[in-house]
């Protein structure tokens, strides 16, 4: 059983195989987070690196005011943020108001015969969601964060956390609908 | 029977609830238990097995890094308060002039300098390869 609190002292107090025990515990968490904003194995790699680092150095300033979890869920979140902003400039459109309207840009029908999977399917229709749609879908499904964690994590509105998600989930419906008929064919 | 709509069926899915009875999936609600289903199932990306170990070999790395420009630095200050404290007995005692030591005060102050500038170089250029080499 994980205990953070006794993880956390000891690695204040320098054991760093307590450091490696929190690294193996919540390095998924920062890995997805980070690689559904980054899209890029080596570049979420080396995220992920600057991640841990920064929660080493910053811990000391952690007070338990909140779940370990999310605490260091934002720090890969805005780690992962800046670095999109930084090296892929990704411009204001990529965030359409109107996500009925958004088209992905390589379904076509030979990318369709391609897809080995639902699953794969899927992973591949989310990569190509805005940001902010990917962020919410990764942190409420995969990481299992709940609204107001994702409030605390992102610093979006629940209202607008639970929004996104919906829409991001309908869109994805849809387009997981027509996948499957095309399946059964 | 009335079609649930989206925002209904997300709910009714997420909280795996029972569908009203005598209701069966249609190809959208069919879809909606897929895509949840698909969500909540890790990626087969992921991080390599040794990642943990790598991370906290680079942290005690930086440590090490950062205590021994400390070190440096306080040997460096030392050196020099030494040089600066044998100049100034030497002056007192009449052993050499305070003009001679104004004239090699470049020199005095130099020592120190190249001190930490060789052990500058040393960790930039030659432990950070080493250290790049090894991860």
């Amino acid at each position: 059983m994980f205990n953070e609190k006794e993880v956390v002292t000891r690695i204040l107090n320098g054991d760093m195989r307590a450091f490696e025990l929190l690294v193996k515990q919540y390095e998924k968490l920062v890995f997805y987070v980070t690689f559904r904003l980054v899209k890029e194995q080596q570049s979420a790699e080396d995220i992920c690196q600057e991640v841990f680092i920064k929660i080493y150095n910053s811990l000391v300033r952690f007070n338990f005011q909140s779940k370990l979890s999310t605490w260091i869920a934002r720090i890969a979140y805005l780690t992962a943020i800046n670095y999109t902003r930084k090296y892929y400039r990704e411009k204001s459109s990529e965030y359409p108001d109107d996500l009925e309207n958004y088209h992905f840009t390589n379904d076509t029908p030979e990318h369709l015969l391609t897809k080995k999977d639902t699953a794969n399917y899927v992973e591949l229709l989310i990569l190509q969601l805005p940001e902010k749609y990917r962020t919410v879908l990764t942190l409420y499904h995969l990481n299992e964060f709940s609204g107001p964690e994702i409030e605390q994590i992102t610093g979006m509105p629940e209202g607008t956390v639970k929004n996104y998600l919906f829409r991001a989930r309908k869109l994805l419906k849809e387009k997981l609908e027509v996948y499957l008929k095309n399946e059964l064919l | 029977m009335k079609e649930m709509d989206d925002d209904e069926l997300q709910r009714l899915i997420e909280n795996s609830k029972e569908l009203p009875a005598g209701r069966t999936l249609n190809d959208g609600e069919k879809a909606y238990h897929a895509l949840l289903e698909v969500l909540k199932s890790e990626p087969e990306n992921g991080l390599p097995y040794n990642f943990a170990a790598k991370v906290t070999r680079h942290i005690q790395a930086e440590q090490k890094h950062k205590s021994e420009w400390k070190y440096n630095l306080a040997t460096a200050a030392i050196l020099l308060c030494l040089v600066v404290s044998l100049c100034g007995v030497m002056a007192v005692f009449g052993a050499i002039s305070l003009a001679t030591l104004l004239k090699y005060k470049w020199l005095i102050i130099l020592f120190p300098v190249i001190f930490i500038g060789i052990q500058y170089f040393d960790q930039v250029l030659v432990k950070t390869r080493i250290f790049r080499s090894k991860f």
